[in-house]
């Protein structure tokens, strides 16, 4: 069996080659049987879609998906 | 004075189409110009391109943009320029562009950047041709702004790149990866040319403020970082407000 530290490098790396995602930003962390992927992207599929890869990538183990989505807020009050 | 608008990282798509563009109807109410700091698309397709020059047409202010990594993943960066260029938009690599702004002229040079590091913990043209090839490559890129931004007669000049000048906005990024988000040429290139302000992205979980060896503020305009459409920064008087956010 894989050390944890292998484990979470490949799904690193699969999360930022993998033309469906693309995403260097996503921490990730092997706890015992689970994958715990967190960070931001910038929309709602693209975070199922990293929940997707991940799981592909290492299907003998639970994906837990805390990964957010960016807000977009306004500009604030500008000063003249 | 000069009202800079910025952000970086909008990492575009067909499935976040018009993320951005309900917010920046009436930019030219708050800000002159508008620069974006690389990565406007998340796997670097021309496909991708159109949906940035969509999100930013017609804003009635001049926008300038340069590349980040994510725009060079499919090896397209001259197709998505070209396409960047037709809606309007001014796409720099290792150039310049001099914009007559009611508050003066302003000069913007900029390159996509590259990695290597910060002193101390850089490295270095030595070794293996692959790690020759890393540093000449970041270095090649920041001298050719540092010329471009020398070669500006303007009032106040500001170095557009992908990558980070300095450490201190990375701050909030592992220390480990720091060499893979910025080099210390971009910030010695800026400072070459006494450069007023350096605004950059790549560095999602860094830090908005900076400042160069030189003394240039350095804005780190990630949308991550920003957490909003865009910052504007104010460039000359009044002088208390010079380089600092107007919008926060």
């Amino acid at each position: 069996m894989k050390e944890d530290t292998y484990v979470a490098g490949q799904v690193e790396r699969a999360l930022a080659e993998d033309p469906r995602t693309h995403e260097l930003g996503v921490r990730v962390e092997v706890d015992s049987d689970a994958v715990i992927l967190r960070g931001e992207v910038a929309g709602e599929e693209r975070r199922r879609l990293v929940g997707e890869v991940a799981a592909q990538e290492v299907p003998e183990l639970t994906v837990r998906n805390e990964v957010t989505v960016t807000e977009v807020l306004p500009p604030e009050e500008v000063m003249p | 004075m000069i009202r800079v608008a910025a952000v970086g990282d909008v990492h575009l798509a067909p499935d976040v189409r018009g993320r951005i563009r309900p917010h920046l109807d009436g930019i030219g109410e708050h800000a002159d110009v508008l620069l974006l700091a690389g990565d406007l698309t998340q796997h670097g397709t021309a496909f991708e391109a159109e949906v940035v020059a969509d999100e930013f047409a017609d804003l009635g202010i001049p926008v300038v943009a340069v590349l980040g990594n994510h725009d060079y993943q499919c090896d397209m960066p001259d197709e998505i320029t070209g396409l960047l260029r037709a809606s309007g938009m001014t796409v720099l690599e290792g150039d310049g562009v001099l914009l007559d702004l009611p508050g003066g002229r302003l000069g913007v040079a900029g390159t996509k950047g590259f990695g290597g590091g910060f002193p101390g913990r850089a490295a270095s043209d030595f070794g293996e041709p692959e790690m020759k090839a890393f540093v000449r490559h970041s270095r090649e890129l920041a001298e050719a702004m540092g010329e471009a931004l020398r070669g500006l007669e303007a009032d106040y000049l500001v170095a557009l790149t992908h990558y980070s000048p300095v450490a201190e906005t990375l701050a909030g990024e592992p220390p480990e990866i720091y060499p893979f988000l910025g080099s210390y040429f971009l910030a010695e290139a800026a400072d070459s040319a006494n450069a007023d302000l350096c605004v950059h992205g790549h560095a999602h979980a860094g830090s908005e403020c900076g400042t160069t060896p030189g003394g240039a503020p350095v804005r780190n305009v990630a949308l991550p970082v920003l957490q909003r459409a865009y910052a504007v920064y104010g460039l000359g008087e009044p002088a208390s407000l010079a380089a600092r956010p107007l919008v926060t």
